[in-house]
Formats: structure tokens, sequence, C-alpha cells
């Protein structure tokens, strides 16, 4: 202590002590905060808008998931707005930047709890989400995501949490079984990227346990093969998969790498089934592997041809806005889960003046007494943990060409 | 035995591409004994711009690589520029924090720009068909990228060895505070030095891509991270250091991935940077300070 | 003004910030630039959630837990780390953080890649509790002797061994310390979270850390924490900039809120290398406090006046017995013997490159002894690091000064002090006194002599039986070299032999009982200054030097 003369540091430890002590009277029930913001805001004249959190990414690693879920959301809102709103509230968004980052996801929750919204949509990644979620049971402010396919994520929660996606379990449990159909897989080669957290996870844990209950055996469950984020020469990982005998070939990636795998395969003239990851299911995947990718099937959770006058009209829509599906097809969920929060406010009876911890807890209830809800992903019913029920859409791709799959 | 030496084919085809990219790091850290954090970058920025004006203009590929190169030493220039010399070469810690603060500036500028998803240019990036020789197969495009980063590496020795402006980069290494006093511009050298190694870092860029045809905006802090681990690995400041380690990693790379170490892999030149220090301080190849 | 204040997860990251860069200050106060703290957060983190939820201990054993945790795993890396300095550390350091995530991320017993939740909660209050002790407890730690050691290393660690610091241990201390605060952090951070994963703690959180402190300063306690302050608040600031409407260039809920946190960091090192706060800075806002405190502190050391002389008087204060050193293949030292008795100032002659510098590196333990022994009064120096034989009362000066830029005066002295172990003391006033300069003044800002003479004045306070000066008089003129000629003499009555290397060779005839002639490594003559005048083969070896400056 040359520097901060000694008699300071008392007082600088007091300081920090009573801010805290500040700090732990007013973070306490969050409710109360929210609706000193809310009553506040119903003052000025006609209707208060209906204020929603949106934290996505707008910077980092996920920032083009960001950009197109703000475009989707925004679109639905465009379309409630013009419909006359929530029992003629307005649609309005309170958007923070979460930049890939959990601590960020937990200030941005906290913030827009504390601002008094009647639910966040987002995060977009499953660590972004598992931490927003253990505050949302705390904050008790409903959390709608769209994205993230972690299992089991949503029970942290505790009931706060909705997810408007599929796991990866459900994805694999419909591709896996598919795809074994089709090619008549009984034995398959494991693939992944070691480095990347979302296909390690998805390769260590729902990979094998579907791949068990479906009746693939993986070959090389104690030796996976795998590679590194970012890495660009795939020849050594391919000779290996080559020199595996399966019938089949499970490969957990994000797109650029599962592209560029693509090309190793049909280099060295591995003609094996392939199942991806549904992250691949994007431009970059088919872009970079170009018509190289051959027998490779994947699941998603949109799909942008279906025969439906709601779904023709969002992909339209979305074209104008620059973004064409599928660069991410989850842009999607959001679009259902702005309609749906929309329409469960509508049906409470809720409008911008409600009451916030009265509107939170509505809105929690009707969601999950929403059955069928028709989105355009498919229909949407929430279970008793906040997972969404989802319709899984299977599609091959041969010499770069995307078919629909059938179940 | 055919497998191994195929594995072995492969790692050194791999490592050749970690040599060039080590080589642009340890030219700087060799001359002007500063560590730059802004290579893996500048790397992604360089092959970023050139696939983006490939993807929309449709030019030859050796406008394409000269893209690379260029936006490679513009942005070496830079950060001598921007980073180094408002610091002064005698702050080494201060300066490899402004390169930090520059590799920050470059990657989210791309990002801004661009988005995270990658840029795709090449999509069929040279029409060479593979070579099988006997029980080996060999990628021309390989073998082509492994020819120009040796031509690149000899040459850039040489360049440093022989020289006018090589042996004034040396003097400059060896005795900074003698060099104006021979009448050599200090700045001229460590401008000539950045500009040299940003062209390295965007040529193993085109070459990268050269196979690939695609860059990622977010490529630069991992890769960026392996340069900086070759480069230790070699020894700081020494050129043939590099290209060893460079190749070496390539082929232990090669092999881990051949025999399986699973989750494993993404440490392995961590680890290998680890078990080198602790029996060789100064790394492969370099000199004690 | 946008209130990111009131949000309890901001609060409580700000905090947590504040407290990882404090763990990093105290690792990077002895010099060691470390990337391995993300490593040791993480390794306190699962530490303590494990022992939270598999055995469901409360939270001060839990914080326990981490921080044992941590240290323990920082006692290896903290043993490698002394082996490499500067970039090799840096990037080995890296490779801990990597290392420690991908091993975890394998470790099923903690969860592996899907990590541990369901721990118990705390919050801001118990995290500002914990950052309020660590502010205290690494303020003591600073203002203890062994803080003083610390930021002696971070100056030089060299001549913080010449002085006596035993550099190894004090680092080792540092890096395991320096843990053991970033795992507590780490466990309140899995807590505030209730689930971490090994991805959490990345290299960017590494590389954030050490940005607080570098940004912020290390040479004071307050900079890591400014530092970690106002980046945290600045990047909040600027992602909550769009809610006040502004155009879409200024949208910092993007990647340009990063882009302009990036420029931010060149400007800032740009203006200020060393950080927002200098030593400099803070010290002048506190001047007038500190100088009531120096006085009250000189004061009472003023008592402790010697009463007797630390020295023997009689029998050899250093015998150097046949010892050579070898570069490589050039033999810099061949076989070189001599003795010096207590109140004996020896001089050592001879010509650039004749050994006298190495010699003195041999004595001090600078350069290992490869042949030959050395002994100061009956204890063999054998293989003692330097700090041990500077504890045992071999001092030295360094040819190109070498004090400690970034301490004061007074503290260069102290630290001089505390190598004289059970030895009589000098006292502190006439140690400030033979500074020449004001105890609170920084080293660094005195000119080239008057760090010579704080460097001196270091040597002289740790009590020594044998002074090794090199080149002490270089850049002085006329009237300081009086000076030091009778500081040299008045030493030598206090019974301590000096040796004196000096390229004035009028000084070194003038002052000196004994001269030693050495050229290329051997000893070619030895006996009084004027039976060395007269030799001729010192005049042929040597007559060049010899004439043209005497």
């Amino acid at each position: 202590m040359r520097e901060l003369p000694r008699r300071f540091v008392p007082f600088v430890a007091f300081a920090l002590v009573f801010a805290a002590c500040q700090s732990g009277g007013t973070a306490g029930p969050a409710a109360t905060t929210g609706q000193a913001v809310s009553t506040a805001t119903a003052a000025p004249a006609p209707k208060a808008a209906v204020k929603l959190g949106v934290l996505i990414d707008l910077s980092g690693r996920f920032i083009s998931f960001g950009k197109d879920i703000r475009e989707s959301t925004a679109l639905a809102a465009e379309e409630i707005n013009k419909a006359g709103g929530v029992n003629g509230s307005k649609i309005e968004f309170v958007v923070i930047d979460s930049a890939g980052d959990p601590e960020k996801a937990v200030v941005g929750y906290r913030e827009l709890s504390d601002k008094g919204v009647f639910a966040v949509l987002g995060p977009i990644s499953s660590g972004e989400a598992e931490v927003a979620y253990a505050q949302a049971s705390r904050l008790e402010t409903p959390i709608l995501t769209g994205t993230a396919n972690k299992e089991g994520i949503t029970e942290i929660g505790k009931g706060w949490a909705f997810r408007d996606t599929a796991s990866n379990t459900d994805l694999y449990k419909v591709a896996l079984l598919a795809w074994a159909k089709k090619y008549s897989v009984k034995t398959a080669v494991l693939v992944f990227d070691a480095q990347e957290p979302v296909s390690s996870a998805a390769a260590k844990t729902a990979v094998p346990a579907v791949a068990k209950a479906v009746g693939i055996t993986i070959v090389n469950n104690d030796a996976p093969i795998t590679f590194n984020r970012g890495q660009t020469d795939f020849t050594s990982v391919v000779q290996r998969i080559k020199g595996t005998p399966a019938d089949g070939l499970i490969i957990v990636t994000a797109p650029a790498e599962a592209g560029l795998i693509a090309r190793e395969l049909a280099r060295q003239g591995e003609t094996r089934p392939i199942v991806g990851h549904p992250a691949q299911n994007s431009s970059t995947f088919y872009e970079q592997g170009g018509v190289q990718i051959n027998k490779w099937v994947l699941p998603s959770i949109f799909d942008p041809d279906r025969n439906d006058p709601a779904v023709k009209s969002y992909v339209a829509e979305m074209k104008q806005r620059d973004k064409e599906p599928p660069t991410v097809p989850e842009a999607a969920n959001y679009y259902d889960i702005v309609k749906m929060v929309a329409k469960v406010l509508t049906d409470a009876k809720i409008d911008g003046g409600t009451d916030v911890k009265r509107a939170r807890a509505d809105l929690k209830n009707g969601l999950f007494a929403l059955k069928d809800y028709p989105g355009i992903g498919g229909k949407i019913t929430f279970t008793a943990t906040g997972d969404a029920d989802k319709t899984v859409y299977l599609f091959v791709v041969n010499g770069g060409k995307i078919e629909a799959l059938g179940n | 035995m055919t497998e191994i030496a195929q594995t072995l084919l492969n790692g050194l085809l791999l490592g050749a591409n970690y040599a060039l990219l080590a080589l642009s790091y340890t030219l700087v850290f060799g001359v002007l004994r500063l560590l730059t954090l802004a290579h893996g970058q500048i790397f992604m920025a360089a092959g970023l711009v050139a696939l983006v004006a490939a993807d929309r203009q449709g030019q030859p590929l050796i406008v394409t690589g000269l893209v690379a190169i260029v936006v490679g030493a513009s942005l070496g220039v830079a950060t001598d520029l921007l980073a180094f010399r408002p610091v002064g070469l005698g702050r080494p810690i201060a300066a490899a924090v402004a390169t930090i603060g520059f590799a920050l500036v470059i990657e989210n500028t791309a990002l801004q720009l661009r988005g995270s998803s990658t840029a795709v240019g090449l999509r069929e990036p040279l029409p060479a068909p593979d070579l099988v020789l006997g029980p080996f197969l060999l990628s021309t495009v390989q073998l082509f990228i492994l020819a120009i980063a040796a031509v690149v590496m000899v040459g850039t020795n040489a360049f440093v060895d022989r020289s006018r402006w090589g042996m004034a980069m040396r003097a400059l290494a060896e005795s900074p505070r003698l060099l104006p006093l021979l009448g050599i511009p200090v700045g001229r050298i460590t401008v000539l030095t950045l500009a040299i190694s940003g062209a390295l870092a965007g040529l193993a860029s085109f070459l990268v891509a050269l196979r690939n045809g695609s860059v990622s905006p977010l490529a630069g802090t991992d890769i960026g991270l392996v340069g900086l681990a070759i480069m230790t690995i070699g020894g700081l400041g020494s050129l043939p250091g590099a290209m060893v380690a460079g190749i070496g990693l390539g082929i232990v790379e090669a092999f881990a991935s051949s025999i399986g170490v699973g989750t494993f892999q993404s440490a392995i030149p961590w680890l290998l940077l680890v078990l080198i220090l602790l029996v060789r301080p100064h790394g492969i190849l370099g000199k004690p300070e | 003004m946008i209130d990111v204040f009131q949000n309890d997860a901001f609060r409580f990251f700000l905090l947590f910030n504040m407290l990882v860069a404090l763990g990093m200050y105290v690792v990077y106060s002895t010099g060691q630039l470390s990337l391995g703290q993300a490593g040791f957060a993480a390794v306190g983190a699962y530490a303590g959630s494990y022992v939270d939820v598999k055995l469901g201990w409360p939270l001060v054993p839990v914080l326990l837990a981490a921080a044992a945790a941590a240290a323990l795993v920082a006692i290896p890396v903290a043993f490698g780390a002394n082996r490499v300095r500067g970039l090799y550390l840096l990037m080995g350091t890296l490779a801990v953080t990597e290392v420690v995530r991908v091993s975890l991320s394998n470790l099923d017993a903690v969860g592996g890649i899907q990590g541990i939740h369901g721990m118990e909660p705390s919050g801001v209050l118990e995290m500002a509790v914990v950052l309020a002790l660590a502010i205290v407890g690494v303020a003591w730690l600073m203002s203890s002797p062994l803080g003083l050691e610390m930021r002696a290393i971070f100056d030089d660690e060299d001549a913080a061994a010449a002085a006596g610091v035993s550099t190894r241990t004090v680092k080792i201390i540092a890096v395991v310390a320096g843990a053991a605060l970033t795992g507590i952090a780490g466990a309140l951070f899995a807590r505030y979270l209730s689930f971490i994963r090994p991805d959490l703690f990345g290299i960017g959180l590494s590389f954030s850390i050490a940005l607080y402190v570098l940004i912020g300063g290390v040479h004071s306690l307050a900079g890591p924490l400014v530092g970690a302050f106002l980046i945290t608040y600045l990047l909040e600031v600027l992602n909550r900039m769009q809610q006040f409407g502004l155009p879409p260039v200024l949208d910092f809920a993007s990647p340009w809120r990063f882009a302009i946190y990036g420029g931010l960091v060149m400007a800032v090192m740009a203006v200020r290398p060393e950080g927002l706060l200098t030593r400099g800075a803070v010290r002048s806002l506190q001047a007038p406090l500190r100088r009531r405190l120096r006085r009250l502190r000189t004061s009472a050391h003023a008592a402790a006046i010697p009463a007797r002389r630390w020295t023997a008087g009689e029998g050899s204060a250093l015998e150097v017995v046949g010892v050579g050193h070898r570069f490589g293949g050039l033999v810099a030292l061949e076989d070189v013997a001599f003795t010096i008795r207590p109140a004996e100032i020896v001089a050592l002659l001879g010509a650039n490159g004749a050994g006298k510098t190495t010699l003195i590196n041999v004595v001090a333990g600078r350069l290992p002894l490869q042949r030959g022994s050395l002994r100061l009064a009956r204890t063999s120096l054998g293989r003692l690091p330097a700090h041990r034989r500077t504890r045992l009362g071999v001092s030295r000066t360094f040819q190109s000064v070498r004090v400690f830029g970034h301490l004061t005066v007074g503290e260069n002295v102290r630290l001089g002090l505390r190598a004289a172990r059970d030895r009589a003391r000098l006292p502190l006033e006439w140690l400030i006194e033979l500074a020449g300069a004001p105890p609170e003044a920084l080293a660094r800002d005195l000119t080239l002599v008057g760090q010579r003479r704080v460097e001196i004045a270091r040597a002289v306070a740790s009590s020594p039986l044998v002074l090794l000066l090199d080149e002490p008089s270089a850049g002085m003129n006329e009237r300081e070299r009086g000076e030091l000629a009778q500081l040299i003499r008045a030493l030598r009555d206090l019974g301590i032999a000096v040796v004196l290397v000096d390229h004035n060779v009028d000084l070194a005839l003038g002052i000196a009982d004994r001269i030693v002639v050495l050229d290329f490594g051997l000893v070619i003559a030895e006996g009084v200054p004027d039976a060395i005048r007269r030799d001729e083969r010192v005049r042929a070896a040597y007559l060049g030097t010899m004439g043209r400056s005497a």
C-alpha cells in the first residue's frame, strides 16, 4: 500500500460494503422495480406500449443470428401493430446486445427485467440461455428462446423459461431414424469439432444417447474423430474417417468446417451417407461445400418451402429485408414467439398499462395453456418444462441441391 | 506403413501454412523485439477482402492473391504507424497491448461490415486434379502451396541474411540505438519489416483460401494464437525456428488426428508449447536474451 | 445519464472484474505478465462449485476450497514460470488457460462440457465484502517488506537478487497468491450465475484481465481497480447508447463498441504506456500525507544507530582461489586468486575485456562458479545463489546503473537494509543522506549520477562484509569523484572490504590499499599502488590505458 494510503483502506472497504447493502435492497423482488417503471410509463396519454425485451447478439460470434432475428421480430411486431396491436397497445422492443457473452446476457436480462418488459426474447446461444434462465427463476420475467439446442436447460428457469425450438436430442431422434431407414445404416462414425462448445456438447451427449436409442452403433465412441474450430485442412481427418469401417458418418460441426469436410470427403472418394448438425442448414455450408455435398441429411425446425400462406408471406417479407432463408432458419422461431406472446397477452386482456407482475404471470400461464399454436414453423405446444414439441423437417443435400426428405 | 507416410505428408503440407504464418510473426519479433497480436486479424482481413472482391468482381486468381498481399502489407504498415510508433520501440508490453487494440479494431470492423458469416469467394479455387502416386493421394493445390511457401520462406531468409535492407533489419535487432548513428533511418526499417510481415500473413491467408475458398471474420483470434504458439515453440525471433516449429506442429497435429485424441485436439499446440518450454526455456532454436 | 449501476448483474461483474484485476496485480507486480488467470479462475470456480453442490459446504469454506485449489494448481505453474521470462512466460501461461479449459471439458466428475449447476446463489454483497477484504489484504501485502521485494523484482530481477531478494521464492509466492485470489473470484462468479461451463473461462477472459491491469496501470493498487472499472463501465454504457434514439451510425450495440474500445486501448498506450495511473500521478495526490508519514518513520529509525561494528577485525574477508570462467570457448578468467582483508580497499585494474566484471559477477553469484572456490570469512560461497550471498554479506553495484526505478529512494535503501539480516544496521537517515536525494523521490526521476549514488547507498545498506563496486565513478565530475573517494574510505574504516573496479585509474590508485591487475583473465600483478605503477609487465600489458588516464 505504497499507493493508496493505508488509512483510505477502511473507507474503501466500507464504501463497497455499503454499496452492496444498497444493492441488496433494490435487487430483491424485481417485480417491485418493474412495477415502478410500468406505472411511470403508464402515465402519458393514449395507451402505453407493450414493452418486450430483445436480448440478442449484435456483436461477437453470433452476430449474423442476431441481425436476422432482429429483422424477424421486427417484422412480426410490425404486422401486429398494423392489425391494431395488443388490445390497442403497440408492441415496442427494447434491444440489448449480449455479444455472445454469458456475462452480458445476465446483465442484459437483469436490465430488461428492471425496465419492466413483459417478456424477454432471446438469448441466442445455449451458453447465454443457461445463465439467463437461472436469473429468470429469480426475477420471474418470462424468457422465450427460439435458438439454443442444449438439452434440459429450460428446467433451470423453473417455469419462466420457454424454448420454441428443438433440442439436439429431438432433432437427432428424427434425423437419425430417417437417415438409418433411408440408407440402411446400422453403424456410424462420429466426427466433431472439439473446440466449438455447441458442437462438442451435442456430440458428447445427445448424439451417442440418441444413436443408441434408435439402434445405431457408433463404432468409435471411445476414439471420436475430432478437429478444431477454424481448422482449414481436413486431409488427416478424412483419411481417418476413410479408415474407419461403418455404414455412415455423423458429422457435428459448424457450417464452414462442414463445407470443407464435404469437399475433402469428395476429394478422397468417401461416399457414405452423412447426418449433419442442424446449424449446417445455412448458406455458408451450401456455398462452401458446393456440389460436393452428397448424401448429407440435415434436420431443421423450419421449411421455407412449406405450402402454407403464412410461411410464404414470411419468406417473401424477409427477402425484402435482405434476409433470405435459410441463412438463419431459427429467425422464424422468433417470429412465432412474438406472435404467440401477442396472442396470449391479447387473450388475457393485457395492454401496455397492465401491472407488470400480473402481465408476466398471465403471460407465463397463457403460454403453458396454449395448445397447437399454428406457427410458421409448425404447431407449437409447450411441455411442463417449457420446451416446445417442435416439428422437425428433414432435408437431404445431393450434389449441392437441397430436397425435402420425408420422415 | 503407407498410412503413416500419408499422414506425414499431410502434416508436412499443413505445417507449411503454419510455418508461413509463424514466419510473419517471427520477422516482427526478430527485428523489432516487439510482439504483435494483430497478425491473426490481418490474416483474416487480407483473405476476407480478397475473397469478397473475387466474389463480386470475378477477377483472375493472381489478382486475388495480390489483393490479399497488398491488404496484408497495408495493415502491417498500419500496425507500425498506429500501434508501435506512437508507443515507441522501447516499450514492448505497451506496444503489444496497443496491437491488441488494433486487433479489436480490425476484427470488429469486419464483423460490423460483414456479419459473422463466412465469406466464400473462390468456389472452384484451382481446377487442378489430385495426384495419385501409388498408394498416396496428393493434392496439386497443396503441392503448389507447399512450393510457394518454401520459396517464400527461403526468400525471406535470404532477404534478411543477404540484402542491404535485411542487414539493416538485423542491425536494428542487435542494437536499436546504433542505427541512427550509421545513418540508417529506423522508421523506414520498421515500416518495411511490418509491410513484409503483413504481406506474408496476407499470402498465407490467400494460400489457405486457395484450398478452401473461404475465410471467416472470426478466424483471426484462433489462427493468430496458433501462430504465436508456433513462434514461441520455435524460439522467439528465430526464422528457421518458426519454420521447424510450424512444420513440426503440422505433423504432430496430423498424427494426433489420425490416432484420435478426442477433445484434447485443441490443446495440442499448447501442450507442445509447455513441453518445449520446460525442456528448452527459449524454444527450439531461440537464443537466450 | 445512463444508470447502469441500477443493474444488479452489472454491479456484480464490475466488482468481479475488479477482483480478478487485483489478483493479476499481485502476480504482475513481480513483473510476471500472466495470461493464465482465467485458468485459475476456472479451477477456483469448479472447486468451489464441486464442494458446494456435491458436499453442500457453506460459503466461507467454499471460497477457501476455491482459493486452495487454485493455489495448488498454481504451484507447478509458478515453478515453471520461474524458468522462463518475458514473452515465453506470456505464452506459457496462456497455454495454462487453454490446458485447464480442455482438461475441465474432459473431466466427467465435474460435468465435462456440460458444466455444473445448482450452486447456492450469492450476490453482490458477498462479492463486495470479498473485494473489500482483498483490497485491504493486497494493500497490506504491498506495503509489507514482501511487497517491496515484489516491486523491486518488477523493476529489475537481477538487481533485486543482488539486493538480497530471493527472487525465485517471491515470484512463486506472487503467482500462488494471485491465483488464490482469482480462484475465489471464480467461485463467487459461479455462485452468481448458478452455472459454470469450461468455456466461460477462455483465453478471452485472460486477455481481458491483463488489459484491466495494463490499461489501469501496474504501479499502484488503484490502477488495476480503475482499469477494470473504466473498461467494464465504458463497454456497458456504449451498449446502452442506442436507447437515446441515436442514428444507426452511432448504434454502439454492435461491433463498433468493441472497435472503439480497441481504438481507446491504442490511444491510452500511446499517451500513457504504463497505464492510466502511473506511480507519479498517484503519488502527487498523496504527497503531503506521505511526507508526514515518512518523517515519523525516519525519526523512528534514527534512534537505532549501530553501537558496534559488524565486521571482523582480522582474518580474510574474501578469498578467491583458482577461479576460472569460460563463455563457450572464450576464456574470461583463468586461475584467478587473491585475498582481501576486512577494512581494505582492493582495486581491480585491467583493460576492457580483462575479466574484471566477470570476476565481480562470479563473486556476486550472478554467474555460476565454474572452477575454483570462493570463501567469505569462513563460509564457502560455492554454489549459493546471488541473494544468499548478499544476505551473507557480499554486496555489489552494477556497471550500468541498476536502481529500482519505480521505487522511491527511501524504498531502495530500505530494501538494502533488509539484506543486513542479523548484522548491525546503519542508520536510515545516514544512508538516505548517502543516497543524496529526497527519500520520497522516485529513483527513475534522478540523474544517472543520482541513481548511482542511490545504488551505492542500497549496497551499503545491507551492512556488507565485502562490497563490490563496478565502475562507481562513471559519469561523475571531479567534485563528485572526490566525494566518492571519501565515502569509499569511510566504508573501509567501518571495516568493509571494498573491491573496486573503475576506469578512472587515478581514483583507483589514489584510494586502494592494494591493486590486482588482470589481463585476458589472468592476474599479472598484485601489490601496493606504488609497486604497480612501476611494474614492467603491467606497463607492457596495460600502458595505453594507464598512460592516457594517468
